[in-house]
């Protein structure tokens, strides 16, 4: 057993506890206008933001603060510490649009303001468990923006759970995540053996037995991690009409929605439950993600091409050497606009602002998202599906087909579309609690 | 806007396509919602996803077609005469000065040479495998000069000796089309070079956990060879990599694990014609 200890008192809430459910919560998204006031900012905040002390305490709302590179450079971090940072960072999402395959609609020339254009600086998110905590909570992280023309505010976004916990295309969303060593979370069934810390969190071993670099000095980095921040905009009309053009009943379709995902609506897995939905399996977290593909090795009860299987493997055989385990991150997926409608087929419903911004957190986050993108969504071969890309996420191309293995003839389903369009995005570093105290106390 | 019926034939749709563009500024949408087998052209203007979505349909359309061409050779986007030309005399200037046998080869072959280039179709060039190595739809390359060390040689020739002059070890790593070992310069300098699938940044991360002592085995008879688990090693073997000017691939989209299941599916498919024909 390993004695590695992560520092709880260091690192942000936000990084181990887990979504509340319900939830709501809201993005803010700042720019730096002046480094003075930016680090009077960060210094005023910081004594609110939760250090995973008490990561159980999901029931207190809590606040995280994120910082782009070019955040970092506003606030006027000395250049050799600037030049620490992995090079995906400094570039920022925008720039990475060719490793991550944002090309497209999925352009960042096409993304909405105020992404992609370096303005981006600080992002500052609330979580709670009501929309009263969620006001209130956010009223103390707008209390130290008070005063200051230094910093602005580019963009709110509201985000909570909709009714039954629902993702804009009607899933239960968020059930896997890694665990990891040392954190003092104990893993639920089916997370899998609990990942060594440094994938997750600077300045510990990661998987290869070493840390992986962090940014300097150690203050900075240490006890930190990266964010990929990704807005999608759910084209709920366009799933619904898919769903329709290729199943005509009711259960059909349903089997199909499942098929997409590898989990029914209510969250129960294929795999424990092939033919049904099962609403308690779905909402017991004890069960609904303890499993692993050794008794379908065929795909026949998940897809190798769904949802699911793709972002995480388990123990699927794979076409190419790979080690599932250094490709692990901890998704925070948030659901904003108006909730999920089964009736919505129209191109109208299409443009309703409606989707999940998703947080994606880990020590390497930049490289784990764009292998992701790479290897998992926009391609197929690591697990024999060829050509084909992930159905929920994945920015399909023209003549795009999902396969769907069966007895006695697989199923090949046509006219899959991009279901989820990427609308913005971002990198971000989270700084340790002493880090962020170190940022705020830079002088010029 | 123009509603046109259509037969489901592919044939009218590329003619009604070309037709399209030729009054400029429009974007097609085969929409399914029209009802099967109808076609409308739209101007551009509005900024919705609906339109984005079309848009790119479009462009997929056309880099579709482009891609399969570098397949087929069949020439989709023909270079144009003028440019034709324009490269013949580079490459007259270029050889002015060769040796009798290339000038000659030039003025006999020229005929060919003019097909060739009319025939290259121009998205078919070099792609980037990433941060080093050249590319070809999805099959890269990797070509490496390193320096052995002094007893490094006979090691390392005995090793490959016993592996038959064969790697099947490495059907494992699942991606590599071929590898091959090279000594040269009196057994002081090794060419390894491989054609594997994907880009080139990927997996490295993956044989540090998964296969170390294969790496490390092979190469710490190089010289500066830090070890695999080297937090550096990318940067290692980016410093001995040499982007390779040029890179045919026959089959751009066949990676290996395509491959395979193509084998088995073509066995599987011969059987069953052989038990239908019976």
């Amino acid at each position: 057993m390993s004695s590695v200890k992560v520092d709880l008192t260091e690192i942000q809430a936000t990084i181990l506890r887990p979504r509340p459910a319900p939830y709501f919560g809201t993005h803010v998204l700042l720019r730096v206008n002046d480094a003075e006031a930016g680090r009077a900012f960060l210094r005023r905040l910081t004594p609110h933001i939760d250090s995973a002390a008490n990561w159980w305490n999901a029931a207190d709302p809590w606040l995280e603060v994120g910082i782009s590179y070019a955040g970092l450079e506003a606030l006027g971090v000395p250049q050799d510490s600037l030049q620490s940072f992995p090079e995906a960072f400094r570039e920022g999402m925008a720039a990475r649009a060719r490793q991550l395959g944002d090309e497209g609609v999925n352009d960042p020339k096409n993304w909405d303001q105020p992404y992609g254009k370096g303005e981006v600086h600080i992002g500052v998110s609330a979580f709670s468990e009501s929309e009263e905590d969620r006001r209130r909570i956010l009223s103390i992280a707008r209390e130290q923006l008070e005063g200051f023309s230094g910093v602005s505010v580019l963009a709110m976004q509201d985000f909570g759970a909709q009714p039954g916990d629902l993702n804009p295309l009607g899933y239960k969303d968020g059930i896997d995540q890694p665990a990891i060593e040392g954190s003092g979370v104990d893993p639920l069934p089916g997370q899998g053996r609990p990942i060594k810390a440094g994938e997750f969190i600077l300045g510990y071993a990661g998987e290869s037995g070493v840390a992986l670099p962090m940014p300097q000095p150690d203050i900075l980095g240490r006890n930190g991690t990266f964010v990929g921040f990704r807005k999608y905009q759910s084209r709920v009309g366009a799933f619904n009409r898919f769903l329709r053009a290729n199943g005509s009943t009711e259960e059909e379709r349903e089997l199909l929605a499942a098929k997409l995902v590898g989990r029914w609506r209510s969250g129960a897995p294929l795999t424990l439950s092939p033919e049904v939905d099962n609403h308690t399996l779905g909402a017991d977290p004890q069960r609904n993600n303890d499993f692993d593909y050794s008794r379908d090795e065929r795909g026949r009860q998940a897809p190798f091409g769904c949802h699911i299987r793709r972002m995480n493997p388990r123990d699927t055989k794979l076409t190419r050497l790979t080690d599932v385990n250094i490709h692990r991150i901890i998704r925070r997926g948030t659901t904003y606009g108006p909730p999920y409608d089964p009736n919505a087929l129209s191109e109208a419903d299409d443009e309703v602002p409606r989707g999940a911004i998703f947080l994606f957190i880990s020590a390497k986050a930049m490289a784990t998202i764009e292998f992701l993108q790479q290897e998992w969504i926009n391609d197929g071969n690591f697990i024999g599906a060829g050509n084909e890309r992930d159905p929920i996420v994945g920015l399909q191309e023209e003549g795009a087909t999902f396969t769907i293995p069966k007895e006695p003839v697989r199923r090949r389903v046509h006219s899959i579309e991009t279901f989820n369009v990427l609308r913005g995005g971002e990198y971000f570093f989270l700084p340790s609690l002493s880090a962020l105290k170190w940022l705020a106390g830079l002088e010029n | 806007m123009f509603l046109a019926p259509l037969g489901a034939k592919e044939r009218h749709i590329s003619l009604l396509w070309s037709e399209a563009v030729q009054l400029g500024n429009v974007s097609i949408n085969i929409s399914p919602l029209c009802g099967e087998g109808s076609i409308y052209v739209e101007d551009f203007g509005n900024t919705t996803l609906a339109h984005r979505l079309r848009d790119q349909d479009q462009t997929d359309r056309k880099e579709k077609r482009v891609a399969m061409a570098t397949q087929t050779q069949i020439a989709t986007e023909p270079k144009s005469d003028a440019v034709v030309e324009q490269k013949i005399q580079k490459l007259k200037e270029l050889y002015a000065d060769a040796p009798e046998l290339g000038k000659a080869a030039l003025e006999n072959g020229l005929a060919n040479i003019k097909q060739e280039l009319a025939a290259i179709s121009t998205t078919a060039g070099k792609q980037s495998a990433g941060r080093v190595g050249a590319r070809q739809g999805k099959v890269s390359e990797l070509t490496a000069i390193l320096k052995i060390t002094k007893d490094g040689a006979k090691r390392l020739r005995g090793l490959l000796e016993i592996m038959e002059g064969n790697f099947k070890g490495a059907d494992v790593v699942g991606t590599l089309h071929d590898m091959r070992f090279v000594f040269l310069d009196n057994d002081t300098k090794l060419l390894f070079a491989t054609a594997y699938d994907g880009e080139w940044d990927a997996y490295i991360d993956d044989f540090v956990t998964k296969i170390p002592t294969s790496m490390d085995l092979v190469f710490c008879n190089l010289e500066g060879w830090p070890g695999i688990h080297d937090p550096n090693i990318k940067d290692w073997l980016v410093k001995h990599q040499i982007t390779a000017d040029a890179w045919y691939v026959a089959s751009p989209n066949l990676t290996v694990a395509e491959t395979r299941r193509l084998e088995r599916v073509g066995k599987a498919l011969d059987e069953f014609l052989d038990k239908i024909s019976a």
